[in-house]
């Protein structure tokens, strides 16, 4: 099934949040103030918060059809995680995209769209969660990006770096959701994940004169 | 060999049960989220893929059972899921009898597998039954441990019912009722 990516450029949002969502069960707090905590899901999963501002006509059918296509949670999506501010691009940030050799555009005055960060990683099995990296092309990775891979049978799903490792590993965060071969391009410069809305009655506001409305939206990684 | 009370498995704050079916096709599901593969050295189900995408709802706490102790309890399953829908409408179905059990495994702080899986609790499978509760449905497999039928009462009174259920239509039992004020001395 090819999923639909949320069109993130359509509708940018005003607020955006990203976190990860554990479960975990508590033994209660001592009377020394201490508490002990034992996590019981596997790793845990991907939650995303999504805000934005319906300033159009057009924004507001726009919203209205996504969120209907949806079909109540029941039809995953790709939501994109914006990486124009965070991504390891070589020169700090994205560029507009690649013009000809001789410097022209095409006709509208667009470029060639390319990846500007090139990483691939070696073979990885299941629910690892140490990826060796190749970086062809990249910024300095600090810790803290995302990336996405597209995998084999179970789409495309985002992962974190948690640390970066002196012997050119990465840890990442949620475990891979499948195994991976060896040089699995790792998507930096438009990462995505598959989510499912968890709350669709509720995502769009009332639409309020001049006619304006919101966009709430809540998200939840996805099988 | 290790154990599930070993003072280090005891510091591993992460842990998950994991639920195998022994049907046909064996059903195979954990409480963790996405996948899990076990090792090909599981003593019981070697290499098993198990699922935690939302079917299995919740495990019910099992008791250690000695001196013939028995218990029957509930797991709950997704009611919208094709595999638990077909324990409670395909009449093929093979839920009735199969083995379920009942394996906790430690994670470490990378969530990768750090103890053998503990296979502690072994039922079988009676009656699948399905129930709603507003927008909820769920599936609920009974699953009785080894020695529930011995911790029945002794006693059972044999009815025209029971006879019917194997002998339809044989009229033997009929009169039962009738004869229980008599005793027969013998």
């Amino acid at each position: 099934m090819t999923l639909d990516v949320f069109p993130q450029e359509l509708l940018w949002p005003n607020s955006l949040r990203w976190f990860p969502s554990r479960v975990t069960d508590s033994g209660g707090m001592t009377e020394g103030g201490l508490e002990r905590l034992a996590v019981k899901d596997g790793g845990g999963k991907w939650g995303c918060e999504y805000a934005a501002p319906l300033l159009t006509v057009e924004t507001i059918k726009l919203a209205r059809s996504l969120i209907s296509r949806m079909r109540g949670g029941s039809v995953p999506i790709l939501v994109p995680f914006y990486n124009a501010a965070e991504g390891p691009y070589p020169l700090g940030a994205p560029s507009d995209g690649v013009p000809f050799s001789d410097g022209s555009s095409f006709s509208d005055g667009s470029l060639f769209a390319a990846d500007l960060i090139s990483i691939s990683a070696a073979a990885a099995a299941l629910r690892a969660t140490t990826l060796t990296i190749d970086i062809t092309v990249s910024g300095d990775l600090i810790g803290g990006e995302v990336f996405s891979i597209v995998h084999t049978t179970r789409d495309e799903h985002a992962y974190l770096i948690d640390a970066v490792n002196e012997d050119g590993t990465v840890d990442i965060w949620p475990p891979l959701r499948e195994a991976i071969p060896d040089g699995t391009p790792l998507n930096f410069d438009t990462p995505k994940c598959k989510m499912i809305i968890t709350n669709p009655s509720d995502a769009m506001g009332a639409v309020t004169p001049p006619y304006l409305s919101s966009l709430s939206m809540t998200f939840r990684e996805a099988w | 060999m290790a154990s599930l009370y070993d003072t280090t498995l005891g510091e591993l704050h992460r842990f998950a049960a994991l639920i195998h079916i022994a049907t046909a096709t064996p059903c195979r599901y954990w409480t963790g989220d996405g996948y899990i593969a076990l090792p090909g050295d599981d003593e019981l189900d070697p290499s098993g893929q198990y699922e935690g995408i939302g079917v299995l709802t919740e495990v019910p706490a099992f008791r250690q059972l000695v001196g013939g102790a028995a218990e029957q309890v509930n797991v709950t399953f997704s009611g919208v899921d094709t595999i638990p829908k077909s324990w409670v409408h395909d009449p093929m179905s093979d839920i009735v009898g199969a083995i379920m059990t009942v394996g906790i495994v430690f994670l470490d702080e990378r969530e990768q597998i750090a103890s053998p899986v503990f296979w502690i609790w072994p039922g079988t499978i009676d009656v699948p039954s399905l129930s709603r509760n507003g927008n909820v449905k769920s599936v609920a497999l009974t699953v009785g441990s080894e020695l529930l039928d011995r911790a029945r009462a002794a006693l059972v009174m044999w009815t025209n019912a029971d006879h019917q259920t194997t002998h339809s239509g044989d009229r033997f039992f009929e009169r039962t009722a009738i004869n229980n004020p008599f005793s027969e001395k013998w």
